[in-house]
């Protein structure tokens, strides 16, 4: 088992050698996190979970009256809820994506695809429903979501196959991807959200609804703010033909406060929206962002 | 030992100092680098690293000897070899003398003479003399003797002979060794336009100095000479029976209209004399009428002198030429029908003359000795009539293939046995057909009609519009219908259901042999009385080109050649001869008579030379060791391409983080 210190074998540059989706996740996950999620929520239901000392302040119709005859010692009945919760894991593989810094072990494509494997098999271990959309305009990808392990791998698989390529989703891909989230999910949205941010609040909507949780994670290269390193470059956009002719080494201040700023307004639109914002680099350790993000829920709940 | 062509252009060596600056001030920029979005980046200004030292150092020094290169290509560098004799220091001096006829006008000629005498007076010089036109080229090499020149030039006159001037001009660089100093073309001429426009050298670039010297023209009028007439036009035609039109053109030169005599002179006599207006830059006709047979030829003379002397008179032939000859053959049991078709054909032909000379002959003689021996014979045409296996006696097929290997032209027409004639022309390998059947209409049926002509060919050029009505309106009452002729035979003539009614057989020689599928009696066609049968008997004969341009009268200008090899006849000066059945005239050039000149500034553009006005040094620098054992262009170039390869190659951006990110130094 790993643990969250060794974050040698979590950095991306290792892990995305794994080309086995499945076990990379699970080397992430169990290696990472273990212990720290709660992958079962308690509260009412129909099935015992267990005993725990009672809190003062807790409801009255919780405490097992029995032990206390027997013990005299408070203790509360807890039982295992039934959840039915529902994972919907948005990857955006547009071109922009396939981006890969010099410094950087790997493109952001791949990094958003090992977090999305890593949350479709922490939804698959605790028994949650797990479904997949994604791809381009050109190549959408649409997995429903539902349970089981031969679900799990058909999901590891698509995602597998996707490459970062074409342009953003259509508005149309949008509005099948609103329609098929279920009540009660969970979505996480892994984009570098580097483009058509004034379309997030018809797009993550939904979110305001008490019935889904939505969770945006941004993926950017370190090169993206601080561009490489050169006297002059020619930049050619990688979802269009755009071209201009630069010195990185006299922008590259510029460039970081205007992405800085972008950020600051992508993260405002998903507040407005009641959508959890993260933005991370495709160099961070994979085990400690999961870690981040695990906490992140646990403090919400 | 290498020396430069164009030392000047060794300047630009200072061209190498742009690799270097552009070495040491070189910037980078990159080839396309892909990048997620440009939404947050702005065009900048790109810095230049401007460094002390030249960066590359081997991408460097191949641009240098790029440049290098380049500067040895424009200097144009050549080996000399270390024989090379030095160059003398006497100047050396061609002068080039223009005897063409025009010369001998407006006094020309002896302005000459007196420039030529006063130039061999210059001492220290080599002279040399050269002529164009006037007949043969004449040279005198460099070094000859001034008093061998000087009696030379006495007694030379100007030709008739335009003479080729490009020709000229590459005799004159064969005349100078290549020791010889400072080298000079001294070009005497008066510069007519219609000889020199053509005309084209680069003297110059040969280290040839080029001095003109115009003559014989006037002061006043630098591109034009006045005081000019010309007979430029004189022809003989019948008037009648026995008289004689004798038609002159007689131009005016001037920009005023003159009124001049002209005389016809016979005999030596004068005969008539007119007096004409000629308008200003014109012409006008005069016309003479004398007796047939009295003379033979007569001149044209126009009395008043004028500036050119040489075009006032034109000689003409009185007499016609000889008349082309025919005969026919017949079968030796001739009927009164042969003798019919012999008249119609007989007259015909005797009617295809030209202006009234007649032009063809009845022989009776040479067709009868050409049937008894096939040797060659002034024959032009015989004709077979009632063509049928008697052909085939004795050599009569021998003679028939030799006439018209000898170009003569052989009609046949059918005789009372088609198959006989099929079969005679087939075994002779004369012709190989058919004959099928003969085709009749009764008689009041409606007759077999001609054919449209087809468009391409000669016939349907001459029976063009209402020309073709009459051919068209032939009745032809019974013809031979032929079939799988041999390939190679023209049909010129078909009824109007494809039937062949003319096989033509053309023969290298320009022979000619042609078969009518019927015959040219009234029984069987009306063609031989309307008034289309002699264009079409002249056309199917093939004498309508030989009509076009005459072959019997020749008309030649000074220094054109008739004939070939032993027969050749060379014109050389203008008046009237014989060769064999040909009546030549040979007439002066009408572009002797053109009074327009080009002056020294237009013809030195023409003429390039060294400037004759450059000092004596400079011509000196510029002219010794000119000549060139080899060029070193060639060399240089094939350096030059692959030392263009090698900086290509170079010159490739460095791969950095694959292609992407290749930087290209520029």
């Amino acid at each position: 088992m790993v643990s969250t210190s060794d974050s040698a074998l979590l950095d991306p540059s290792h892990l995305s050698r794994i080309k086995d989706l499945s076990l990379l996740a699970r080397v992430v996950v169990d290696g990472a996190i273990f212990g720290v999620h709660r992958s079962v929520r308690q509260g009412r239901g129909a099935e015992f979970f267990q005993y725990r000392p009672y809190e003062p302040g807790e409801d009255l119709k919780s405490i097992d009256w029995k032990i206390y005859a027997k013990r005299d010692e408070l203790v509360s009945k807890t039982y295992q809820e039934d959840t039915n919760f529902s994972v919907c894991i948005i990857l955006d593989s547009s071109a922009s994506m396939g981006y890969q810094g010099e410094q950087a072990g790997c493109s952001k494509f791949k990094y958003a695809q090992m977090l999305a494997a890593c949350f479709a098999y922490l939804a698959f271990r605790q028994g949650d429903k797990v479904g997949l959309v994604g791809g381009s305009k050109e190549n959408p990808v649409f997995l429903p979501v539902s349970s089981g392990r031969g679900h799990f791998h058909r999901l590891l698989a698509a995602m597998g196959r996707m490459q970062a390529g074409g342009t953003d989703l259509s508005a149309t891909a949008w509005e099948k991807i609103q329609a098929s989230i279920p009540k009660r999910c969970l979505v996480v949205y892994l984009s570098d959200f580097l483009e058509n941010e004034d379309l997030l609040p018809a797009r993550l909507g939904f979110a305001r609804s008490s019935s889904y949780e939505c969770l945006c994670v941004q993926v950017l290269d370190d090169e993206e703010s601080t561009l490489p390193q050169a006297d002059a470059l020619r930049f050619v956009e990688m979802e269009g033909s755009a071209e201009i002719s630069t010195s990185p080494k006299l922008i590259s201040e510029e460039v970081q406060k205007k992405i800085a700023d972008h950020q600051e307004k992508v993260s405002r639109l998903c507040r407005e929206n009641s959508v959890d914002f993260e933005s991370v680099l495709s160099s961070d350790d994979l085990g400690y962002v999961l870690h981040q993000f695990i906490g992140l829920r646990g403090r919400k709940r | 030992m290498i020396e430069f062509g164009q030392p000047l252009a060794l300047w630009t060596a200072l061209a190498l100092g742009l690799p270097i600056l552009a070495h040491m001030a070189y910037r980078q920029i990159t080839d396309k680098k892909r990048f997620p979005t440009l939404r947050f980046l702005r065009v900048s200004s790109i810095p230049r690293t401007g460094r002390r030292r030249p960066s590359d150092w081997v991408l460097l020094l191949v641009r240098c000897t790029l440049f290098s290169l380049i500067t040895l290509l424009l200097s144009d560098p050549y080996f000399k070899s270390a024989s090379t004799v030095p160059p003398s220091t006497e100047k050396s001096c061609l002068i080039v003398l223009d005897r063409s006829p025009s010369m001998s006008g407006w006094g020309g000629w002896e302005e000459a003479r007196s420039q030529i005498v006063e130039e061999l007076q210059v001492p220290s010089t080599r002279f040399g003399l050269l002529t164009f036109g006037g007949g043969e080229m004449i040279e005198h090499s460099m070094g000859t003797p001034v008093e061998q020149l000087l009696a030379l030039v006495q007694s030379m006159r100007p030709g008739f002979d335009t003479g080729n001037g490009q020709a000229l001009f590459g005799k004159i660089t064969d005349l100078f060794a290549t020791k010889d100093g400072e080298k000079e073309v001294l070009l005497i001429s008066d510069f007519q336009e219609s000889n020199w426009q053509g005309i084209y050298s680069n003297l110059a670039a040969k280290g040839i100095a080029v001095r003109m010297i115009p003559v014989g023209h006037d002061a006043q009028s630098p591109h034009s000479r006045i005081g000019n007439r010309a007979v430029v036009e004189a022809k003989v035609v019948p008037v009648g029976a026995d008289k004689l039109r004798i038609w002159a053109v007689v131009r005016n030169w001037d920009t005023k209209p003159v009124e001049t005599q002209v005389s016809l002179y016979a005999g030596s006599e004068l005969k008539k004399m007119q007096t004409v207006r000629l308008p200003s830059v014109g012409t006008a006709q005069v016309q003479f009428v004398m007796p047939v047979g009295d003379y033979a030829q007569a001149t044209v003379q126009l009395e008043e002198s004028d500036n050119l002397a040489i075009d006032n008179n034109r000689t003409v032939w009185l007499t016609p030429p000889p008349a082309k000859k025919f005969g026919f053959w017949m079968s030796p049991d001739s009927k009164d029908e042969d003798f019919q078709e012999m008249s119609y054909l007989g007259t015909a032909l005797e009617s295809a003359g030209d202006g009234g000379w007649n032009r063809w002959e009845v022989d009776v003689s040479l067709a009868d000795n050409l049937r008894l021996s096939p040797e060659s014979s002034d024959l032009s045409l015989l004709a077979i009539l009632g063509c049928s296996d008697w052909v085939t006696e004795g050599t009569q097929v021998e003679a028939v293939h030799r006439l018209l290997d000898e170009g003569g032209t052989v009609l046949l027409t059918p005789g009372e046995s088609p198959i006989r004639m099929n079969q005679a022309l087939r075994d002779s390998s004369l012709l190989n057909y058919t004959f099928v059947r003969f085709a009749r209409t009764p008689f009041r049926m409606a007759p077999f009609r001609i054919d449209t002509l087809p468009e391409e060919g000669r016939l349907s050029e001459v029976f063009s519009g209402d020309s073709s009505r009459d051919l068209y309106l032939s009745q032809i009452r019974k013809f031979c219908v032929l079939n799988d002729y041999e390939s190679g035979l023209s049909v010129p003539l078909r009824d109007r259901e494809g039937h062949p009614l003319v096989l033509c057989k053309e023969y290298a020689s320009g022979g000619r042999l042609v078969l009518f599928s019927f015959r040219l009696l009234p029984d069987w066609t009306d063609l031989p009385v309307r008034n289309s049968f002699l264009p079409l008997l002249v056309e199917l004969g093939g004498f309508g080109h030989s009509l076009e341009k005459d072959t019997t009268r020749v008309r030649l200008e000074v220094g054109e050649v008739l004939g070939e090899g032993d027969d050749l006849f060379v014109a050389q000066e203008p008046g009237l001869s014989k060769k064999g059945s040909q009546w030549v005239e040979v007439v002066l050039p009408l572009a002797e008579s053109m009074p327009e000149v080009f002056t020294v500034s237009e013809i030195s553009e023409q003429i390039r030379g060294l400037s004759a006005t450059a000092s004596a040094e400079e011509e000196k620098a510029s002219l010794i060791g000119k000549n060139r054992d080899s060029s070193l262009w060639a060399w240089i170039a094939g350096a030059l391409f692959l030392f263009l390869l090698l900086e290509n190659i170079l010159a490739k951006p460095p791969l950095k983080h694959g292609e992407k990110d290749s930087l290209l130094h520029a």
